[in-house]
């Protein structure tokens, strides 16, 4: 039974299972893959924006700084209307902090300041943009990042002066500081020194005034440190160890950077979820598959488990067996099928038994009438000539033993009918066992010497004892011996012997007669079985229950053509008989 | 306001501690305990007489305080009076009050330490009538006020456990103080301050970033945003009591005539300096008087921007507009007007003040000054404008202080108003009060001493994990001790 559900788990599994698996393992990374890099793009393209607005922020700038040096160079303007230009720039754009114009000698010439300017033409080399130099980020006096965004005035190719502005940072800061991915997602921008420039996360803010530490960079200037690339994504762990997505973005020109950093438990959280969600819904479907398969299969397999079970039953005779199977499908039609087999059957062995019965009946009485005829018929003929005889005494002592003979005769027959349903009376004690067989042997040779049968002795020289009934033993012994001369033909050969193995004595009876086919080996020693043509075939079903009620038991092997053996088997006894039977 | 003669440094460090005070000891509280703090570390930047203004705000208390209406608040002082001839003030003390020492204030006690305070400044007399009360007797009939004892401090600057604020001086350099857990309005919040000193406010904000302290006593303009930006800080802005004028100096032959000086503030759009110099972190100033005081009228006074009126009244008064010369705008006339240098809080209310005095053909020549030389030009008449910050305070003193001719803190030669500041000193009632100032206001219109431009909103800030609370435009330093409630007596009758 075991095969079939196994078969059905195996037809579910690769009809249903193993593809929604293979399936749902592709799907789910497909979709992992798929959402990360969705995110990382995202994530990247929020830096490219970033970056973008940061060079346009600082373009914007330029932009104005370019626009006053023409206005400044255009017309020769007094040193009161340079002066006044400057401060009106810096009033109309918080950007400046101030603006200064020096000559070609880096003097100054007019500035913005009420008093001398902070900036001063330097020599640094600066990244340039839209023809306006952007000096290194530096800490102010006030600890803050600052730089310079210079312009060279020219007059053909000789320098005429240099315009300098010192920017404010404050409006990037703000800017950057609105830049939100998710809850937990911030910008920040590092200079092409690697100095913070802004940062928006607040708690990590005040690394806006802490200068680079050369001997503890920040991680992401270790994640920028693997590419060259303008725009990517990396994950990196930060210095409080947790897992963090950095979408680099570098601002061209001037070569700052841009990073859009977010916790990997955050920017991947839509992508676990659907993950998740799609583990969740395979596994379901899953669950489903294999549940419903179980409930289909189980009402299929149960009902052949049900039509096995009526089936084994039927064969162990409960005939009274019937399946109820439910459906209307085809294994429905095979339970109605076996209930009418199964209601069939009983009828056909009622039919059976009632012929089995009418041939038992049958047999039993051509059997009695085959061993009562005769000595009834002997009795009638003595009786019928007593009557004529009557006077002659020695013919009535001749008719007074037919009499008795055949009277034992007929209540032997009566006995043994009488004995197969019960328990045989039986005396036990200690028998001698070759004793008995060589008397009986002796008993039965005239027998076999009439048949044309050597019949010849084989026992033991141990003598062994049995707790036996002598005279019991001895019909067996006759009857086994019987049987084996009607079976033989003549010139044939019976060997009787006695064998002692152990605490266990053997009797055998073997000849070399016709032997018993095997179909009916089996039945050989029921009641009213025989094969002889006439008689009750009572003798091996007493002979068996003689042998049982004496502990002991009767084996047969046969084969046609060679002959047959009997073996009866006894337990041994230690016991000795007081008065040795036999 | 005669007779009132105070020697300009103790004034100044009066002004100190009374700002801080008069910002702070009456700030309405806001509602839930407060954390206890176990230390404070203040960053401050400032002269080192800015620094001690402070430790004696922290460790010393004054006999009562002024409230953000101009009303006194006792203090050391549970009740106040003045008799009804003005010849005396009847001061009570409380009776819970320790010195740092533990020693008990007492009337004797308050009365030696006020006499050096008080005598020859408006009091002839000291007396201890009991345990805890003193009769101070006026040199001259409501010639003092219950106001005025808010700069007075029982105490002895040599002597610092004779102070009976909320902290005590642990040590003074570097500035170290503890929490008075016998301070007579239960213990501070605060168990422990440091202050810390740097050489600007934008250097103390760079130093609160990196962790070094835990509260700015003040935040430029400049940074409050970024500060509330950055999401570990809190800054909490405060209207102070200072106004930022442009101060003339009368003697100037051109600024010297009353119709210039009108044109002068006709052209000035003080909205704009609010707007664009301070960066819209102020209030526009109507005059030198706290606008908030119970007796003045706020937004009685607006602003008379006018800039073509000006330009009709320069003409008038003779000043047309002359053409260009070397390194020289053209201008109706030109005066140099000296500016904190270095200090950007005043940098650019010059620039706006320049340029719209520019429109109206005024040149403003700019000159950076340090602060030494601030005081040494204005002592020495050698100026011709200032931009600079002054006190109003919360009582009407200050600006009596500073535009009454007699004041000797600033001789800019103005005296217009003499009259009126001394009807409001000698004012019985209330409405007397409201006249005079009324009057005062009236003449500052009439005849401008200065172009009052606005009054700046600076912030304190302080890390998020210290929770302190706070009003809108109130001080939050006022909310490191306990909160008591305020207790509201005016001297005066009604």
């Amino acid at each position: 039974m075991r095969r079939i559900t196994s078969r059905f788990v195996m037809l579910i599994a690769t009809a249903a299972v193993a593809p929604l698996v293979i399936y749902g393992g592709l799907s789910i990374s497909s979709l992992r893959s798929g959402t990360r890099e969705s995110v990382n793009q995202g994530n990247v393209a929020l830096a490219g924006q970033v970056a973008t607005r940061v060079k346009l922020y600082i373009d914007n700038i330029a932009r104005i700084l370019r626009s006053t040096a023409q206005e400044l160079g255009e017309t020769s303007l007094a040193q009161w209307q340079q002066s006044r230009i400057l401060k009106n720039h810096v009033l109309e754009f918080p950007e400046f902090h101030e603006i200064s114009l020096f000559d070609g000698g880096g003097r100054v010439v007019a500035t913005s300041r009420i008093g001398p300017p902070e900036t001063k033409v330097s020599t640094v080399s600066s990244h340039a943009t839209q023809g306006v130099e952007v000096a290194p980020i530096f800490l102010d006096t006030d600890g803050l990042p600052t730089t310079d965004l210079s312009i060279r005035l020219k007059t053909g190719t000789t320098t005429t002066g240099w315009l300098i502005a010192r920017i404010s940072l404050e409006d990037l800061w703000r800017f950057v500081d609105q830049v939100r991915v998710g809850s937990q997602g911030y910008a920040l921008v590092l200079s092409s020194e690697l100095q913070v420039i802004a940062h928006g996360n607040p708690a990590e803010k005040r690394l806006v005034a802490l200068p680079v530490d050369p001997q503890h960079p920040l991680p992401e200037v270790d994640v920028m440190s693997k590419h060259s690339e303008s725009q990517f994504a990396e994950i990196y762990t930060d210095r409080d160890n947790r897992e963090k997505l950095a979408a680099v973005a570098r601002v061209p020109d001037i070569n700052w950077t841009v990073i859009v950093e977010q916790p990997t438990d955050e920017a991947y959280a839509i992508a676990s979820s659907f993950q998740q969600q799609l583990v969740a819904a395979i596994a379901l479907a899953l669950l489903g598959t294999i549940l419903l398969g179980w409930v289909w299969a189980r009402s299929f397999i149960t009902r052949i488990f049900a039509l096995t079970a009526a089936t084994r039953a039927l064969a162990e005779g409960r005939m009274d067996q019937r399946v109820a199977i439910g459906g209307r499908d085809e294994i429905h039609q095979l339970g109605d099928s076996f209930n009418a087999m199964a209601d069939r059957l009983v009828e056909l062995q009622e039919d059976v038994r009632k012929q089995e019965r009418q041939a038992m009946f049958g047999r039993i009485a051509a059997g009695l009438v085959h061993d009562l005829s005769h000595p009834i018929q002997n009795i009638g003929n003595s009786c019928k000539l007593i009557v004529k005889m009557f006077d002659d005494h020695e013919y009535r002592e001749t008719f007074k033993r037919t009499v008795e003979r055949e009277m034992v005769m007929i209540k032997r027959v009566l006995d043994d009918l009488r004995n197969i349903a019960r328990p045989i009376p039986l005396e036990r004690f200690p028998v001698e066992i070759q004793r008995s067989v060589t008397e009986v042997v002796d008993s039965m040779q005239p027998h076999a010497e009439t048949a044309g049968v050597t019949l010849q002795l084989e026992t033991s020289a141990e003598p062994a004892f049995i707790e036996g009934d002598v005279f019991a033993l001895g019909r067996v012994y006759r009857n086994l011996i019987l049987n084996a001369i009607q079976a033989t033909a003549p010139g044939g050969l019976i060997t009787v012997g006695t064998e002692t193995r152990a605490d266990r004595v053997f009797v055998r009876v073997q000849d070399t007669g016709c032997g018993i086919p095997a179909d009916r080996l089996a039945a050989i020693f029921e009641d009213f079985v025989t094969t002889k043509r006439r008689g009750l075939g009572l003798g091996l079903a007493i002979s068996r229950k003689i042998v049982d009620q004496l502990g002991g038991q009767i084996t047969v092997t046969s084969e046609v053509g060679k002959g047959t053996t009997f073996v009866l088997e006894f337990p041994r006894t230690r016991a000795r008989p007081m008065l040795v039977a036999g | 306001m005669s007779g009132i003669r105070v020697r300009a440094s103790r004034c100044l460090l009066a002004a100190l501690v009374m700002m801080t005070a008069a910002c702070a000891a009456d700030a309405p509280r806001a509602v839930g305990p407060p954390a206890p703090i176990e230390e404070l570390i203040i960053g401050s930047f400032g002269t080192a007489q800015s620094i001690r203004g402070l430790l004696t705000f922290l460790s010393a208390e004054p006999l009562i305080t002024i409230g953000w209406d101009g009303t006194p608040t006792f203090r050391i002082a549970e009740s106040a009076a003045l008799s009804e001839d003005g010849s005396q003030i009847k001061l009570r003390l409380r009776s819970n009050v320790k010195f740092h020492n533990g020693a008990p204030v007492t009337a004797e006690t308050a009365r030696a330490l006020l006499q050096s305070a008080l005598i020859g400044k408006g009091i002839a007399r000291i007396t201890a009538d009991d345990e805890l009360t003193l009769t101070l007797t006026l040199v001259q009939p409501f010639g003092f006020r219950v106001e005025d004892l808010s700069t007075t401090y029982v105490t002895d600057e040599k002597r610092p456990e004779l102070r009976t604020g909320p902290f005590k001086i642990v040590s003074s350099d570097p500035p170290v103080l503890e929490g008075f857990t016998d301070y007579y309005q239960g213990p501070p919040l605060v168990k422990r301050v440091t202050i810390k000193r740097y050489p600007s406010q934008r250097a103390a904000l760079t130093a609160m970033m990196r962790g070094e302290v835990n509260f700015l006593h003040e935040v430029s303009r400049d940074a409050i945003e970024f500060l509330q930006a950055g999401g570990d800080f809190q800054a909490y802005p405060l209207l102070r009591p200072y106004v930022i004028p442009l101060v003339f100096n009368l003697r100037h032959p051109v600024l010297a005539k009353r119709d210039v000086r009108v044109a002068l503030n006709e052209a000035i759009d003080r909205e704009e300096v609010v707007r664009n110099g301070m960066r819209g972190h102020g209030e526009v100033a109507e005059g030198p008087f706290w606008p908030f005081h119970w007796a003045y009228t706020r937004g009685r006074y607006p602003s008379p921007y006018n800039p073509e009126a000006a330009k009709v009244r320069l003409d008038a008064a003779g000043f047309p507009v002359r053409p260009a010369r070397e390194n020289e705008p053209p201008s109706r006339f030109r005066f140099t007007c000296l500016v904190p240098g270095g200090d950007a809080r005043f940098e650019r209310i010059a620039l706006v003040v320049q340029r719209q005095l520019s429109a109206v053909g005024v040149d403003m020549d700019l000159r950076p000054a340090t602060q030494a030389e601030l005081t040494k030009r204005v002592k020495g008449r050698d100026f011709d404008a200032i931009i600079s910050e002054m006190v109003t305070g919360r009582t009407l003193d200050w600006p009596g202080m500073f535009w009454h001719s007699g004041n000797g803190l600033f001789d800019h030669g103005y005296s217009a108003a003499d009259d009126a500041f001394d009807r409001m000193q000698r004012a019985r009632t209330n409405d007397d009060v409201r006249l005079a100032i009324s009057d005062v206001m009236a003449q500052l219109r009439d005849d401008p001493p200065a172009i009052f431009l606005a009054m700046p909103r600076e912030a304190r800030a302080a890390v998020k994990s210290i929770r302190i609370p706070y009003e809108t435009d109130q001080d939050v330093f006022g909310g490191l001790w306990p909160p008591q409630p305020a207790q509201r007596t005016s001297a005066r009758a009604q």
